[in-house]
């Protein structure tokens, strides 16, 4: 870089900027603002629920709570012997519960055995290349979202 | 409700001002005419204070500029690493410039011819350089100021407009001295 074609050539972009006059702004700018302007404001219920007034919108979250936890604990006061029927039909499906507990402990004593099979220097070395692969991938996504989605401060445009 | 006859009137007034900043720093003419609309909403509210004010320009580019900064950090980085291969005008379709009529209806038409030359150019440079360019000679902030809005480095700032430079002299070519 050469200071003094440098400090030439902002002079030079200077003029060449400031020589320039407005743009002419759109013909229909004006009539669309003022459509905006004049026409009244949308009631705040047909807006979507974050534009809603923040009252509005605790009131909503604490009445639409209030209706979840009535259609889940409210009936069982309501209609006892249907949840009893219910609770019988629940468990009758939940008796298969302990046969799946032991598979889950033979497939853990098989992973214990493969353990010692391989020695653990080996099992350590798998673990920390899934780790490094993992942290790849994790690596290449934030990539992806710096890039495309993009983190305005560090993009800054 | 404030008067909106009178501000029509104001905003004829200053919308070639408040949409030039806006398409100079989008680049884009659909996205400076939703921002310049957004400003003269903002400057709606507040028309009490603004009507007789000696600032309301100055406000006016302020929010305008502020708009145009948010609006690519939000929008453009989605799709900047695809449409930048893509820039609009490089197929050849390149959208009309239509300058405000001048005060001198005798103005030399070369110097017309100049200014539409410039306006493509500067048009044409990739936002990194463009908004820097044009936030520091066209609105005359200093680099300080530039690093602060943008949310980078004075460095990069300078690099950033320097590289601007050298881009607009390149695009105009041989050019630039005939146009000085």
């Amino acid at each position: 870089m050469n200071p003094e074609s440098d400090k030439q050539l902002e002079a030079q972009t200077g003029r060449l900027l400031k020589d320039l006059p407005d743009l002419a702004a759109p013909r229909e700018l004006v009539s669309r603002t003022m459509n905006r302007i004049t026409q009244p404001a949308s009631p705040w219920i047909s807006r979507p629920w974050f534009a809603w007034p923040a009252g509005f919108r605790v009131a909503y979250l604490i009445f639409a709570l209030g209706v979840l936890a009535g259609a889940i604990f409210g009936w069982r006061a309501v209609a006892p012997e249907m949840f009893g029927t219910l609770a019988a039909r629940f468990s009758h499906w939940t008796a298969g519960a302990p046969h799946l507990w032991n598979a889950l402990g033979v497939l853990g004593d098989a992973l214990v055995a493969i353990l010692d099979h391989f020695g653990k220097g080996f099992m350590l070395a798998f673990i920390l290349a899934a780790a490094i692969a993992y942290a790849v991938c994790i690596g290449l996504g934030t990539v992806f979202v710096r890039l495309v989605l993009g983190a305005p401060q560090k993009n800054h445009l | 409700m404030p008067d909106t006859t009178q501000f029509e009137a104001f905003m004829r007034n200053y919308q070639n001002m408040v949409f030039s900043t806006a398409m100079r720093l989008t680049g884009n003419p659909a996205e400076a005419e939703d921002i310049s609309q957004e400003v003269f909403l903002k400057a709606f509210q507040r028309f009490a204070d603004l009507r007789e004010n000696p600032r309301a320009p100055g406000w006016l580019k302020t929010v305008a500029i502020n708009l145009s900064l948010n609006h690519l950090s939000r929008h453009r980085s989605r799709w900047r690493l695809f449409t930048d291969y893509f820039r609009p005008g490089d197929d050849g379709e390149e959208p009309e410039i239509d300058f405000a009529a001048p005060d001198n209806w005798d103005e030399d038409f070369a110097r017309a011819e100049r200014r539409v030359l410039v306006e493509k150019a500067l048009r044409k440079l990739p936002d990194a350089q463009r908004v820097p360019l044009v936030l520091f000679h066209l609105e005359g902030l200093k680099y300080e100021e530039i690093a602060t809005k943008l949310g980078i480095s004075m460095g990069k700032v300078k690099t950033d407009i320097f590289r601007g430079r050298e881009a607009l002299r390149k695009r105009l070519g041989p050019r630039l001295t005939d146009l000085l």
